[in-house]
């Protein structure tokens, strides 16, 4: 709302300079776009553009903000009076009016002018529409717009001759109605919108636009002007459906005051008279079956100030209500009988007068306080907690957080090589997406990290170690049951999961003088980081294995299970994979269920009595086919040494000179300790030949 | 033998040998010969007693001054030595103090879960607890029960993206568009008191540009309580714009609109770059918006199952990209999404 400020010293008297205006109509709730000063024919004014809030239609006017200034101020509001000659006929005996549907139009004002001549308007009036934002077209077009912007009354003009036998019928529109909209566009209608019709065709889209069928043209001489109070709901479908805003239209929908409709429709024909030299027939036609009262609202003193924390008098309260033109009535002690003028159907409620009152004695006034909270509720909850121990694990090792979009392209599927039936196809989609690249839900973390890779690496940074914690989701009925990644939608609100996605690619460092070979990150970086978590967390109860998902080069991924209950996935990412994003080095990458995963985590049994008696320990190398894994060695020499080894540690894997071809060398460490003795020498080479000839057994050779 | 030249010769001998002793340990055995307790010195001051009385102060005199001259003499030589250890033991290990150090490695969270976490650690000492709910989001929870029903006008505020589902044509399904559904979440499943902060992301359909993201975090702050007042939304919001952007900020509340609070406010923070004199980042106003707050409007309250009359509340919510934008000066929204490694690594 662009308001020139000379103008609205017309309706209310205020010793404020402009900028002085400003602050008074933000502190009081009416934001301020911009102030600006301006040039008219030579002389300075300024133009106030308001950001007017949607609980405000009453102040989309010249008068509704001079209301305002007037309630801010206590300056005196003064509304135009309304003068002009009307003919000896009626008005009745040249148009007929009625309304078919008074629901979507409660209201609505006929009025005739004849002998209009058609010329531009006075500069004046082309000065102030301008200021306003409205470009000047003709004197009868340019006086409904500015009643418009003068009392927030949308107005219409139609060429009466252009109405079949004079007559405006307000009705609903036929399924597939058509009708040419003032904007030259043909739109087709269906029985929600309502329209303005005479006997035979649709004139106007009620509340939003003419149409060409019936506009004021040059050779125009008689006009009906319509002034009506439209259901604002109705028109804001209509607006919406086809993408149509105007002037009017954002006024109605928004609820306009229909006890201002016959004053607006009055002060136009004073108008048309002063500068078209329309003749006005006598009276109007008005037809509000059902008038709106204003209603009224309870109030009490104590309801204020225990909401605002203020100890504001009855007086008071009153003197700012009043200063809104709301008429108070006291009651009783500490309360109050409000009535509510039509223009404030904003106000329906005890609490929206107490934020009146507040914004009138100004937020600022309000002294600040804290809630009596002693703070003991306070805090996060374990398993928050366990979030950020796992967060300060993972930047711990050196990787960096990431956020990556929720909303991702579907075409990455492919460019992830996901074949047909992949769970992570089953993507959750946006009806109204703005663009492909945002079109579809991520059901998966990999979309967003390894894109960030490629970021980087566009930029030569191949170095790349992130994570990202975020949520997923998919869509479709219950997955797959060992898929910890997928899960069911309820109620059509797909289930999401708390994702943890760990990507590494590069090498950890730059070449250093002291670390003369980069270290480029590897497979066991990804696992040491699965087994630093599990230490963190206190789980003991886990299991990896292959897995044998395509994302992985095969051989190269892990599934992660916790009592048998699937966690996640990691490994190294297809070597295609990696090709299709242009990355030049090798990725791994993991992704896990979060919440699943701290679900296990075991805080109470951290601590273990520490041994009160020396330990001993054993080295065993031994050489085997490269075919060998170490986990079966390790749980052979578990399972035959008894309940003295404690641990089963590999320290050494050797290939190269001194091993034969296909064999390496595997070096374990031993760990012998009873809880109740200490240790004999003896005891523990007996049991180390035990432990030996089951491994020669096995075939495996000590070195 | 005059004595005179005697303390003269242990003088010079000692001078000698002093300055050609290679270790610490030759210094130790020369210290002893000479100052121990059968030193050479020692024995001449012992002896001091068998003098003659006139001899005995220009004696005494001559041999206090060697012993002294020795004791410095020793060390002054023991730092020569060691020094040209230090430096045997430097070229040896090669040891250059101008090298640099071996750092370890380094990660660190986002910025945004960062000022999150900055942000919730001014709450939780206020008796605070942290609450998240799902990003796709019911339209019961996102604006009906937000005292915002269908064809409210309202909801034109916000452009929502909706989820395509079984049922065509049906807006249920949505994306939050903001994080006050977990308000509702909240309080639907306990009894008042409720102090909560709720982090999260929320998606509105804008088209990405340097400042718009149609993906942004947002952290929203609900206390339902006895008696909550304007007054104590006033003063949390103080104690929270001091606690991020400083100890000397003021802020400012304007009336505003929002469909689940009234009264409701705009929240000011008095400029972080020009402490309210007026710049450019802050249009020469001396503010910044930061965020949105209010009580919450009694129709929510009823709609959650709380008596408006029993209990009373106040909300606020802000958006924590804007937040890390003001207070680092980052210009580009986008940054926060592309995880540059460089980003990253600085904040």
């Amino acid at each position: 709302m662009k308001v020139l400020l000379s103008w609205l010293k017309e309706y209310v008297d205020f010793n404020l300079a402009p900028d002085e205006l400003a602050e008074a109509l933000m502190l009081s709730g009416t934001a301020i776009e911009s102030l600006t000063e301006i040039a008219i024919d030579g002389s300075k004014d300024w133009v106030l553009e308001l950001e007017i809030t949607p609980n405000r239609p009453d102040c989309m006017s010249m008068i509704g903000i001079a209301r305002e200034v007037a309630a801010l101020t206590g300056g005196k509001l003064k509304v135009p009076e309304i003068k002009y000659i009307e003919s000896a006929r009626k008005a009745e005996s040249e148009a007929k009016i009625s309304i078919k549907d008074l629901e979507l139009c409660p209201r609505y004002i006929g009025m005739v002018i004849e002998d209009v001549k058609i010329d531009r308007s006075p500069q004046w009036m082309k000065n102030r529409l301008k200021a306003a934002g409205i470009r000047p077209i003709n004197n009868v077009v340019d006086v409904t717009n500015y009643v418009l912007i003068e009392t927030g009354q949308p107005l219409h003009a139609f060429d009466w001759s252009k109405l079949k036998n004079g007559t405006i019928i307000v009705r609903r529109a036929k399924n597939k109605e058509k009708i040419m909209t003032l904007d030259g566009v043909k739109r087709e209608l269906n029985d929600s919108t309502l329209v303005i019709a005479d006997e035979e065709k649709p004139v106007a889209l009620a509340g939003v636009m003419g149409s060409d069928n019936s506009e004021v043209d040059d050779s125009t001489t008689k006009i009906l002007l319509e002034s009506a109070y439209f259901n604002p709901q109705n028109i804001m479908v209509t607006s919406r459906s086809l993408g149509l805003i105007s002037e009017s239209s954002i006024r109605f929908e928004r609820g306009i005051d229909p006890a201002n409709t016959e004053f607006a429709a009055k002060r136009a024909a004073q108008l048309f008279q002063q500068l078209c030299g329309g003749k006005i027939l006598k009276g109007k036609i008005d037809v509000y079956p059902k008038p709106m009262k204003p209603w009224k609202i309870k109030l009490r003193t104590d309801r204020v100030n225990d909401i605002l924390g203020t100890k504001l008098s009855q007086q008071k309260i009153n003197s700012r209500l009043s200063a809104l033109r709301i008429n108070v009535e006291k009651t009783k002690d500490g309360e109050f009988n409000t009535t509510i003028p039509t223009f404030r159907q904003d106000l329906e409620r005890e609490i929206d007068l107490i934020e009146e009152v507040a914004r009138l004695e100004g937020y600022g006034s309000i002294p600040s306080a804290l809630p009596k909270n002693d703070g003991g509720n306070g805090g996060l909850t374990t398993s928050q907690k366990l979030q950020h121990e796992v967060e300060a694990t993972l930047t711990g090792f050196g990787l960096w957080e990431g956020i990556t979009y929720s909303l991702i392209n579907e075409q990455l599927f492919d460019k992830l090589n996901l074949p047909k039936n992949d769970f992570r196809r089953n993507a959750v989609r946006l009806k109204n997406p703005i663009s492909d690249e945002m079109a579809v839900l991520r059901t998966t973390l990999l979309p967003g990290l390894i894109s960030s890779a490629a970021h980087n690496v566009s930029r030569n940074i191949y170095n790349v170690q992130i994570y990202e914690k975020g949520r997923i989701s998919h869509q479709g009925q219950s997955l797959h049951k060992d898929c910890p990644l997928a899960r069911t939608v309820l109620d059509e609100q797909p289930e999401e999961i708390l994702s943890l996605g760990i990507l590494l690619t590069g090498s950890w460092d730059e070449k250093e003088w002291w670390n003369k070979t980069e270290e480029k990150v590897n497979l066991y970086d990804l696992k040491g980081l699965a087994e630093q978590l599990l230490r963190v967390l206190n789980i003991l109860n886990y299991k990896f294995s292959a897995s044998k998902d395509v994302i992985f080069q095969s051989g190269n991924g892990i599934d992660l299970f916790v009592n048998n209950t699937k966690i996640g996935s990691f490994g190294q990412l297809n070597p295609a994979i990696q090709e299709n994003f242009d990355l030049p080095n090798e990725v791994f990458f993991g992704e896990f269920n979060l919440p699943l995963l701290i679900s296990f985590a075991d805080e109470k049994s951290k601590f273990k009595e520490i041994p009160k008696y020396p330990s001993i320990d054993r080295d065993v190398a031994l050489l085997v086919d490269e075919s060998v894994v170490s986990e079966d060695i390790a749980d052979q020499i578990s399972k035959t040494g008894g309940n003295l080894l404690k641990n089963v540690r590999l320290f050494d894997k050797y290939t190269g000179k001194g091993i034969p071809e296909e064999k390496k060398s595997l070096a374990y460490s031993l760990n012998f300790y009873s809880e109740d003795r200490t240790l004999k020498d003896e005891e523990v080479d007996e049991t180390m030949s035990r432990i030996i000839s089951t491994l020669e057994k096995s075939g495996y050779k000590i070195r | 033998m005059n004595n005179l030249t005697e303390i003269e010769n242990i003088k010079k001998q000692a001078s000698d040998s002093i300055s050609s002793a290679q270790s610490l340990k030759e210094l130790e055995d020369m210290r002893v010969s000479y100052l121990g307790k059968k030193g050479k010195v020692t024995t001449v001051l012992k002896s001091l007693g068998s003098l003659y009385k006139e001899e005995r102060p220009l004696i005494g005199q001559a041999i206090n001054k060697v012993k002294s001259e020795i004791e410095l003499k020793l060390k002054s030589q023991s730092e020569i030595i060691l020094k040209e250890e230090a430096g045997k033991l430097a070229k040896k290990a090669e040891i250059d103090i101008t090298l640099p150090g071996k750092l370890s490695r380094r990660g660190g969270r986002h910025i945004l879960s960062r000022l999150i976490e900055e942000i919730i650690d001014i709450f939780i000492p206020l008796g605070y607890r942290v609450a998240e709910g799902p990003e796709v989001e019911l339209d019961y929870y996102n604006f009906t029960a937000l005292n915002t029903p269908p064809g409210h006008p309202a909801r034109s505020l916000q452009d929502t993206f909706y989820i395509e589902t079984n049922k065509k044509d049906s807006e249920q399904v949505l994306l939050r568009t903001h994080t006050s559904p977990v308000q509702i979440r909240v309080m639907k499943e306990q009894k008042p008191p409720v102090y909560i902060v709720c982090p999260g992301k929320a998606f509105r359909r804008d088209v990405v540009d340097a400042t718009h993201s149609p993906i942004f975090h947002q952290i929203e702050g609900l206390a339902v309580d006895e008696k909550i007042t304007f007054g104590d939304l006033k003063g949390t919001l103080e104690r929270f714009a001091k606690g991020i952007f400083g100890e000397d900020r003021a802020i400012r509340l304007r009336p505003h609109f929002f469909p689940f609070t009234e009264p409701s406010a705009e929240v000011d923070v008095s400029c972080i770059l020009c402490a309210g004199e007026g710049c450019r980042v802050c249009k020469y106003t001396g503010w910044l918006e930061i965020l949105g707050a209010g009580m919450v409007d009694p129709n929510v309250l009823k709609e959650v199952g709380y008596d408006p009359e029993k209990v009373s509340g106040f909300a606020f919510g802000m958006g924590v990209e804007r937040i890390a934008m003001l207070k680092y000066g980052i210009t580009d929204i986008r940054l926060f999404y592309e995880n540059d490694m460089r980003f990253l690594k600085q904040l």
